[in-house]
């Protein structure tokens, strides 16, 4: 326990070293963002509501949505695929030490300033857009949301982690890195909410884990689910979080038997 | 009971032949052909507690492998190997905090922070007590003399810089049994010398065994008393570095420059010619020679430069087994 403590805090100081990283990332987060702003509130001209979306909820949707997806971000495949193929993976093979456990713990370390980063970065732009955004003042929808933020990272990152272990089979992963990250990016409701898919859509959507990593959360936020749509929610995370570290641990082993075989 | 003990140790690589072209990749896609390679083939020895061996053989001659799979990360095709009682590709937790591997082309520690954070985190997954980390790197940091250096990035530091770290990261949980990939390669002349003497200090205090290998004969040379050669995957030779020394004749290498173009026909009378470019000559002449055929050199052509060099292990082995044993065919 203590050592993967260790890795969490030498994480820790590595993410601090990497401040400009964190500037260039808001600066293109804004960008971005602004480009959505601008084409949503256009539509709204439009109309006052969509999909049961005011404009204000809309706009809230959105800056929580990236906030969100930035948190569960996680870049470990292109790291992973380097260990794998130029062998650095055989130092956590030398030491008392499990590799997903050498990356769970990193990666929350790094995940811990970009909470604080995050809650800033959006918090100011929510004051900014403060006559355009639905604030949310309940602290139970507040506490509801963080969590299932927090599960949500763990179901995302045993994929990502699965993602990176492709390296095993696989010369160049980016390709199914990338297929990951659109399928994420678009499932899970980062491009729009889920509810405006066509209703069939939108259902198959709600079956699939990615819907439960940031729409669900979002929609938590939004104060926007029952009791009873809550429930089914935080019993779907539940749910994916061990088949999705299952996962992981299965195409770890079968992987690490090919790496053992040829070595790198 | 040795604490190496290796036993008919084998491995097999498999590697996919792919033929030419397109149509070649085409039909690679459908049926693969695979080519079988012997990279260590049958290797017995023993090492005994405290012992310090040198691990020699020509580049693909089955070394790294053979490291490889003493300290787990690598599964044998055959044969059984025990390292402190345990078969190393298990890879007991216990096992793994009783020993170390240090590559000298691969790093273990983390680039972006100072070598002091990569050692805290290691004390904390070889579960090293806050009395004992102290007292090894107060020990180690000083004997490799980079006290100074403990809180600078590990990017910002030399190679030899790096290596020292390197050395103390592994060294951290007092392991019983060091294997080392090259720990010197790369590096100057006074960094080699320093890890070197180090080496040879941390063994004879600390008993630990190593089984080191190297390119340079002079770190075999300065270290080892006993070596064991491999070539092709095979082992073939065991024994004191003196037995290994006369069973190869010695070379020196006499590397000259000249102010005009000498006819390499002029230089054979001194060595055989290894290279030859432009104005520049290099000649091989057995090691007693060596001082005569420089004196020659200088009295009788326009020499504008020249060195003596020590003939490269690699080399030596190399040219003794290819005249010896001619192509293996497997």
């Amino acid at each position: 326990m203590e050592k993967y403590l260790q890795v969490f805090k030498t994480k820790l100081k590595d993410a601090l070293e990497y401040r400009f990283d964190l500037l260039f990332g808001a600066f293109t987060q804004l960008v971005s963002l602004a480009a959505v702003l601008i084409l949503w509130t256009a539509v709204y001209r439009q109309a006052p509501v969509l999909g049961g979306f005011t404009y204000p909820e809309m706009v809230a949707y959105f800056l929580v949505a990236r906030a969100v997806q930035g948190l569960l971000w996680v870049g470990l495949p292109t790291e992973m695929e380097k260990e794998i193929k130029d062998g650095l993976l055989s130092r956590y093979l030398l030491m008392p030490i499990s590799y997903l456990g050498y990356w769970l713990w990193g990666e929350m370390a790094e995940k811990l300033v970009g909470v604080g980063v995050t809650l800033l970065f959006f918090g100011l732009l929510a004051f900014l857009l403060r006559h355009r955004f639905a604030f949310q003042t309940d602290p139970l929808l507040l506490l509801l949301f963080a969590l299932s933020v927090a599960l949500a990272f763990f179901i995302n990152f045993f994929l990502t982690f699965t993602v990176g272990l492709s390296a095993f089979w696989i010369s160049e992963i980016w390709s199914v890195s990338f297929t990951k990250d659109m399928l994420h990016e678009f499932l899970s409701g980062g491009v729009f909410p889920l509810a405006l898919l066509p209703p069939l859509l939108a259902k198959g959507a709600m079956a699939l884990p990615f819907a439960y990593c940031v729409y669900f959360p979002v929609e938590i936020y939004l104060g926007r689910l029952g009791p009873s749509q809550l429930l089914r929610g935080f019993g779907m995370q539940v749910l994916w979080v061990p088949l999705r570290a299952c996962l992981a641990g299965l195409a770890w082993r079968v992987g690490l038997r090919k790496y053992e075989a040829v070595g790198a | 009971m040795s604490v190496i003990e290796v036993h008919k140790l084998r491995k097999t690589y498999r590697r996919h032949q792919k033929e030419e072209g397109l149509l070649g990749s085409l039909k690679s896609l459908f049926k693969r052909r695979f080519e079988e390679t012997r990279a260590v083939d049958e290797v017995s020895f023993r090492l005994e507690e405290g012992e310090l061996v040198g691990f020699l053989g020509p580049n693909g001659a089955g070394k790294t492998t053979t490291l490889k799979m003493l300290s787990g990360i690598l599964h044998p095709s055959g044969g059984e190997a025990r390292v402190l009682g345990y078969t190393p590709w298990q890879r007991a937790n216990a096992f793994r905090r009783q020993f170390a591997l240090v590559m000298g082309n691969k790093s273990q520690l983390w680039f972006d922070i100072p070598a002091m954070d990569s050692l805290r985190l290691n004390k904390e997954i070889y579960g090293v007590s806050e009395a004992d980390f102290r007292d090894v790197v107060g020990e180690l940091s000083g004997l490799l003399n980079v006290e100074k250096l403990l809180e600078v990035p590990v990017r910002n530091l030399s190679l030899g810089e790096r290596m020292k770290m390197e050395l103390m990261a592994s060294l951290l949980h007092r392991p019983r049994v060091l294997l080392l990939d090259e720990p010197t390669i790369g590096l100057d002349v006074v960094s080699q010398k320093a890890i070197r003497e180090f080496l040879a200090r941390y063994n004879r205090e600390r008993r630990t065994t190593v089984l080191l290998t190297s390119h340079y004969m002079a770190d075999i040379q300065a270290l080892c008393r006993r070596v064991l050669l491999i070539n092709r995957g095979r082992l073939e030779f065991d024994g004191s570095l003196e037995a290994l020394a006369s069973r190869f004749r010695r070379f020196k290498r006499v590397r000259a420059s000249f102010e005009s173009p000498v006819p390499a026909s002029d230089l054979e009378a001194l060595g055989r010619v290894v290279e030859m470019e432009g104005n520049r000559a290099l000649l091989e002449v057995p090691e007693s020679a060596a001082t005569d055929a420089a004196r020659q050199l200088l009295t009788r052509f326009p020499v504008s430069d020249l060195g003596i060099e020590e003939t490269p292990i690699e080399d030596l082995i190399r040219d003794a087994f290819e005249t010896k044993a001619g192509p293996a065919g497997t």
